[in-house]
């Protein structure tokens, strides 16, 4: 609603990745080709605490969180629209998880980051 | 809304009842209730399910019950959506841009038209002949003041004067509209609001000649009036500072549980500072019982709207923010009185902010400061100056009522012309506050910083008198 106040042109969307893909896209062409802006509000939640000086738990609930970090997760989403498009399988992802953990365990030189840690 | 009503449309065609409360207020998610999660997205996995289930959306859908799989299909189509803080969220699959301007502009509310006569269909609050004469004496007092204290600042006599000739109707149509109780932050193109209020002639005087009656001590720039006893913030010539402040008085009005608002006047221009926008916003958050009036007169300065906005003009801003808004004529009185009325309403039994933007056009100059003729074409100003007068068109309606009539019109002008002029006498020959007050009132007890600059100032006065005015007291 913001966008019209100030005569810009506008678009909702979120945690759906060919979504924003589609709009971004869009927006960038109109933006160029047409010389105006464009506002876009996308959707989302933030799972994580605001920063690690927060603990969200003090002022949302638990279950809100919980449902949002499960059902509405964009990756996961996006894994499975890939899935089905057989561009990606259980293979390729625990390849991408246990290449990441080595390169975290080396970049950070941290003992703590054992077989069972994944990046999210 | 327009987006909202298309959903509807695409609800409608399945055939499906869903009872829409269009004029429900939706409340602001609460953390402390949070929502089921097994309604929050309503998508099936299994699309082949043959189970039913109760379909609930969120607080602005009644509940209603599939009956058979290619109704399930049909609602799957249309019916997915997320409870998202402010309410329920439609998904869609079109990628769809709301435009940065709707199609058609936001229509304006008039009664009058410019030769003040009824428009077709007009809608407007009752106004007494003795409310209605007086509104209509003090455009035309406000109007004279504006002519005799500008040639005062020609003449030197004055350092700064700023007008609201043409835009009468708004100073004193919202004033009468209002009431004693509600508390005003003007701008500076607003005196017409402090006389309604009763300040008189010789108080406006004495403010412009800074003397020891200027409720402000001579420290303030002409036409920068305030009176406590009115109800009526001190004038500050920063722009926009003012909303903000009317936001937080009124919040406070709202604690005291007062029968009151607050009411805040700014430009066009102001409409472009960020206090403007913190101001709406805080003001719908706060449900704050604040009117803000917007006198779009199409210059800021020297700046055109066409330079300032690509949106339609201020009243599309309070949407953006969740404050109901309205766009009115306002160089037509009637229908400002009756805006003002019926959003103060509002605004103090509903407990929220009201945006007004009064269409009208600034015909004098900016200020005493300004020549207008630089930047904007002379017959421009001609136009809105004849054809479009607020107090003329006024005048028409209620001579046609035979409330008022040429006797009464010489009367009147030649009464205001002897009583500025006299206000003009006294206000000049009363001596000027001490240089002391410079120095006063900031501070409970003045601080040595204070008092050290006092004691220079009085000394350098004292050594070089010839380069200070005589009527001014060490």
């Amino acid at each position: 609603m913001k966008g019209q106040a100030y005569g810009v042109r506008s678009i909702g969307d979120g945690n759906d990745a060919p979504a924003i893909y589609s709009a971004i896209q869009a927006a960038r062409q109109m933006a160029i080709t047409e010389e105006r802006p464009i506002l876009i509000e996308a959707l989302t939640y933030r799972v994580g605490h605001h920063t690690t000086s927060d603990d969200s738990t003090k002022y949302r609930p638990a279950n809100e969180i919980e449902w949002w970090r499960l059902t509405r997760d964009p990756v996961a989403r996006f894994r499975k629209w890939i899935e089905k498009n057989g561009w990606w399988n259980d293979m390729a992802e625990s390849q991408l998880i246990n290449n990441l953990r080595q390169q975290a365990r080396y970049t950070s030189l941290n003992p703590l980051i054992d077989d069972n840690w994944i990046p999210f | 809304m327009r987006k909202f009503t298309t959903i509807f449309s695409h609800i409608k065609s399945t055939k499906m009842n869903f009872s829409v409360s269009l004029l429900h207020r939706s409340s602001p998610f609460c953390p402390n209730q949070p929502p089921h999660p097994n309604f929050k997205n309503l998508t099936w996995q299994n699309r082949d399910s043959l189970l039913l289930f109760p379909l609930l959306c969120s607080r602005h859908f009644a509940s209603t019950t599939a009956q058979n799989p290619s109704t399930l299909n049909a609602l799957q189509d249309h019916y997915q959506a997320i409870d998202f803080p402010g309410g329920a969220v439609q998904f869609i699959p079109e990628m769809r841009f709301i435009s940065e301007s709707p199609k058609e502009r936001i229509p304006c509310y008039r009664v009058l038209d410019d030769n003040g006569q009824p428009i077709l269909g007009h809608n407007f609050v009752q106004v007494s002949k003795e409310v209605a004469v007086k509104m209509y004496t003090d455009m035309v007092t406000l109007r004279s003041m504006d002519t005799i204290f500008y040639e005062a600042q020609r003449q030197g006599r004055i350092s700064f004067y700023v007008t609201a000739i043409g835009e009468e109707a708004i100073n004193v149509a919202s004033a009468a509209a209002l009431a004693m109780d509600d508390v005003v932050f003007p701008q500076y193109r607003e005196a017409g609001v402090l006389l309604w209020r009763g300040f008189t002639l010789q108080e406006f005087a004495n403010q412009l000649f800074s003397n020891i009656y200027d409720y402000g001590k001579g420290r303030q720039m002409p036409a920068h009036y305030g009176s406590k006893k009115h109800n009526y913030f001190t004038v500050a010539s920063t722009i926009a500072t003012q909303i903000s402040h009317a936001v937080g008085a009124a919040y406070s009005l709202k604690m005291d549980k007062k029968d009151a608002c607050a009411v805040t006047y700014f430009g066009d221009g102001g409409s472009s500072e960020g206090d403007f926008h913190a101001a709406l916003n805080f003001a719908a958050v706060l449900e704050a019982p604040v009117i803000f009036i917007c006198r779009n007169n199409g210059w800021a300065i020297s700046t055109p709207i066409s330079d300032q906005f690509r949106s339609d003009g201020v009243v599309v801003k309070g949407q953006a923010y969740g404050v109901r808004s309205i766009r009115v004529d306002g160089n037509d009185a009637l229908a400002i009185y009756s805006a003002i009325q019926a959003a103060r309403q509002m605004a103090i039994t509903e407990e929220r902010p009201i945006l007004i933007e009064a269409l009208t056009y600034r015909v004098g100059h900016h200020t005493t400061s300004d020549d207008s003729t630089k930047y904007r074409p002379a017959n421009e100003i001609e136009w809105w100056r004849v054809a479009r007068d607020p107090v003329v068109r006024f005048r028409k309606w209620i001579e046609k009522h035979g409330w008022w009539n040429d006797m009464a019109e010489s009367e009147l002008i030649n009464n205001l012309r002897q009583q500025l002029l006299h206000t003009i006498q006294e206000a000049e020959g009363v001596e000027k506050p001490p240089l002391a007050d410079s120095f006063s009132d900031v501070y409970d007890v003045a601080p040595s910083n204070l008092r050290e600059q006092e004691q220079w100032l009085k000394e350098i006065v004292r050594k070089q008198p010839q380069e200070y005015p005589t009527n001014i007291s060490v």
